[in-house]
């Protein structure tokens, strides 16, 4: 085996001749050139969830903050979409009442447009058609339908409100715990 | 653009996960390999190199980010290393098998210049194996993560002239040993 000749490349043979030479320099590229040929060993796959948890179960030292997962952006994007569909699906099973509702305050609006009118004509003075308006618009805010939808509208928004809040808050630093929450 | 390491460090202090888990994945694999060449056990290498990231949690505020982040943290795992062998006493036993090695090819290779190249690999790995810890921490350290001279200074504490001669000697016995297995010009 000791004296057993090898057909080698010119790179190997360069470094073989350089590896022990005084020339720092040729020596170093050479054997940089035989290391490529090296492998390249690595941790077991999981090593870096494994490190994460042991980061996260050592003591924190003093005034430091602790690591904390924080909400992606497409996570953010995620939850104001399904407080859209959220809307948008209370909305659909609010149709049946919204639609009288919006067909009743159409009519109001006709009613009140023909009512501008005879008092134009008349000189009714600008007080009047105030008047007019504000309890033709009353008259429609004030009824039971029209209130269940504003109810409704308001519950929601509060709610997708209250959600979107949430996860922004989370963005801030939090100098106590560490959330479960992984991205 | 992917963040710089001292990007990452910055959002780390500032508790963010997933910063301190991009460079654990930046610097796992040669955290790991530097440590294997000292300790040349693959599961208390392993155990070292979490233990090295721990302790680099721990210090991030020492950092400073003019410093390379590469050469701070390999050189808590110079030391994380070198304190384990003064724990144990003792050498610990070369290798028989690198775990997870990975060996890259060119797609043009015939099979023969494939097996070609691994018999080489697998001299070489035998012949660093057969070098003394400290030898084979810096063949690691200058060959395998292309570190300078100044940057190995700075990760082990030994003076250039010190590494200069260690990496000289440390040629030396790779070549010797290489030819004692047939690799001679």
């Amino acid at each position: 085996m000791t004296q057993r000749q090898r057909k080698k490349d010119d790179e190997i043979l360069r470094a073989l001749t350089v590896l022990e030479d005084a020339d720092v320099t040729e020596a170093d590229a050479a054997f940089q050139a035989l290391a490529r040929r090296l492998p390249k060993p690595s941790p077991r796959p999981g090593f870096a969830a494994r490190v994460m948890y042991a980061v996260q179960q050592a003591p924190l030292p003093a005034g430091r903050v602790a690591l904390e997962a924080r909400p992606s952006l497409p996570l953010l994007v995620g939850a104001a979409a399904l407080a859209g569909v959220a809307a948008l699906w209370v909305a659909f099973l609010l149709a049946p009442v919204a639609l009288p509702i919006f067909a009743r305050v159409f009519t109001f609006a006709v009613q009140a447009c023909l009512l501008f009118i005879p008092p134009l004509t008349a000189g009714l003075d600008f007080w009047a058609l105030i008047s007019t308006i504000a309890r033709a618009l009353s008259e429609a805010a004030t009824s039971p339908e029209m209130l269940t939808v504003l109810a409704a509208i308001t519950s929601v928004g509060a709610l997708s409100f209250g959600a979107l809040t949430r996860l922004l808050s989370s963005q801030e630093e939090s100098p106590h715990g560490i959330t479960s929450l992984c991205i | 653009m992917a963040a710089t390491d001292p990007d990452l460090v910055r959002a780390a202090l500032g508790g963010s996960e997933q910063a301190f888990r991009e460079l654990v994945h930046r610097y796992e694999r040669p955290v790991f390999s530097v440590i294997l060449r000292v300790i040349r056990d693959p599961s208390r290498a392993e155990e070292l190199a979490q233990d090295t990231f721990v302790k680099a949690f721990g210090r991030l505020g020492t950092y400073a980010p003019e410093r390379k982040f590469a050469s701070w943290l390999l050189a808590i795992a110079h030391h994380t290393a070198v304190d384990e062998l003064r724990r144990a006493g003792v050498r610990t036993q070369p290798l028989e098998e690198t775990p997870q090695a990975d060996i890259a090819y060119r797609d043009d290779e015939t099979p023969a210049r494939i097996a070609e190249r691994r018999e080489l690999a697998e001299v070489l790995e035998a012949a660093i194996r057969q070098l003394r810890p400290e030898y084979a921490e810096l063949i690691a350290l200058r060959y395998q993560e292309d570190l300078s001279i100044e940057d190995i200074a700075e990760v082990t504490a030994l003076p250039m002239g010190t590494i200069k001669s260690y990496l000289h000697r440390a040629r030396k016995d790779l070549a010797e040993y290489m030819r004692t297995r047939g690799f001679s010009n």
